[in-house]
């Protein structure tokens, strides 16, 4: 094993406390309804359970890491450029498993918990999966640790990047300078991001850098006409933790159980959420399209 | 990761909802009028035409009929509506002032709406009526 360099998000939780409170006592002068004391218990019960989760997977996968870091491509040691490229790739790595986590249902499964609050606040951040490990979906980053750069440069990056992302998390910040909000990811963006609203659905991808959904056509500017709505399309309504957590492995696993033939079962692993056999179901591709027939009818 | 460290972030867990709880954050949320819960159908669903809606008496709930014979139903949940969406008729009771509408699903439940007895009969009429 490589010497590990710190855990950079351990150090930032009792920020992350802090700026929740703060966030709180905004909430409470300007607009009491941003918090909801239960839904704030399940968002931060939800983050605890993905560290524990996080702790028991994460072992392994560093394991993998380090193994496969023998068949590294290249000698990249701890020089500046290097810093500056694990940053640039291990965005660009989120940005591609992200975009994946809402187009593929087995990895939505997982990444749904993340977009299951109807708020949008500093809490919602800490609403993390518990069963990354079964969607892997730290193997997008794996390609980094081939092409040679260390192990724990990677791990230090992004757990950076989980950081960054606390942030965005709110209402409290309308728009940030426009130099900013052209090349960051900023609480406008990601507000879009978490969003129900036909136009915003599967739009934001990014982690640090918005570059990236501009460069491929995922970018959705957030409008004062069309104020968010935020949460997943049918609404958990229940404040159930364990429910948040898997209710959509569970949905998958019923479907796939139910529905007779191969192809409607690999349809309702891998298709878009929302998928069905029959077409009866909505997925953001048809909410999108009768969206844009109404508003073109009226 | 031990049990202490595990055993102190619950606690602090805990603190800090029940702060959000003493700030009285998220309190007092209702649905609204007709207008607004009609509003809420229509971004619950886009291209849905809500025509009449059983709203309940105190606000927490709502059941909305679209021009297609659809449906969309409404419950509070914390200070936010989550909702379904029906393309027909769903299993509908009227008990009492109540009109009871049946999901399908455990966990979103039965929603019941306090609307007197008068309108849960004609509401729980119109899925006699459909089946007809
Ligand atoms: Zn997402
Ligand atoms: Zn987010």
């Amino acid at each position: 094993m490589p010497e590990m360099l710190p855990d950079p998000v351990q150090y930032a939780i009792p920020a992350f406390i802090i700026l929740i409170l703060v966030e709180m006592l905004i909430a409470r002068r300007v607009d009491a309804s941003r918090y909801e004391p239960k839904d704030t218990l399940t968002s931060l019960l939800l983050g605890t359970g993905s560290t524990v989760a996080g702790a028991l997977a994460g072992g392994a996968v560093v394991a993998l890491a380090v193994w496969l870091s023998q068949f590294r491509l290249f000698e990249i040691g701890y020089v500046w450029w290097a810093w500056i490229a694990v940053f640039l790739l291990d965005d660009l790595a989120y940005y591609v498993f992200h975009r994946l986590a809402h187009r593929v249902r087995w990895f939505w499964a997982s990444h749904v918990i993340h977009h299951s609050s109807q708020h949008y606040n500093l809490s919602t951040a800490l609403r993390q999966t518990w069963t990354g490990f079964f969607s892997l979906s730290f193997a997008f980053s794996l390609p980094i640790v081939l092409i040679g750069f260390p192990v724990p440069m990677l791990l230090f990056a992004s757990g950076v990047n989980l950081i960054y992302q606390f942030w965005i998390h709110t209402e409290a910040v309308g728009r940030m300078p426009r130099w900013f909000e052209a090349v960051f990811n900023t609480p406008s963006h990601h507000r879009v991001h978490h969003a129900t609203n036909p136009r915003y659905l599967d739009r934001n991808y990014a982690g640090m850098l918005i570059i990236w959904d501009r460069m491929f056509g995922t970018y959705e500017r957030e409008r004062d006409d069309d104020r968010p709505r935020y949460g997943i399309i049918k609404n958990l309504g229940s404040f159930n933790l364990l429910w948040a957590a898997t209710h959509e492995w569970i949905g998958m696993a019923k479907d796939v159980l139910t529905i007779p033939g191969w192809r409607n079962k690999l349809g309702y692993l891998f298709g878009p959420p929302g998928w069905s056999h029959d077409g009866s179901r909505d997925t953001s591709d048809t909410i999108k399209a009768r969206w844009r027939d109404g508003a073109e009818s009226e | 990761m031990n049990w202490i460290v595990l055993g102190a972030s619950l606690a602090a867990v805990f603190v800090v909802a029940a702060i959000a709880l003493a700030l009285g954050l998220g309190r007092g949320a209702q649905l609204g009028e007709r207008e607004r819960v009609f509003a809420m159908a229509r971004d619950f669903h886009s291209g849905f035409r809500p025509v009449d809606a059983a709203i309940d008496g105190n606000d927490r709930a709502a059941f909305v009929r679209g021009d297609d014979g659809d449906f969309v139903l409404l419950k509070l949940h914390g200070v936010h509506g989550a909702g379904r969406y029906f393309a027909a008729t769903p299993s509908l009771e009227s008990k009492g002032g109540t009109l009871l509408v049946q999901t399908g699903e455990r966990m979103f439940g039965t929603v019941a709406i306090d609307v007197g007895a008068d309108e849960a009969r004609r509401w729980a009429g119109k899925r006699e009526a459909a089946h007809a």
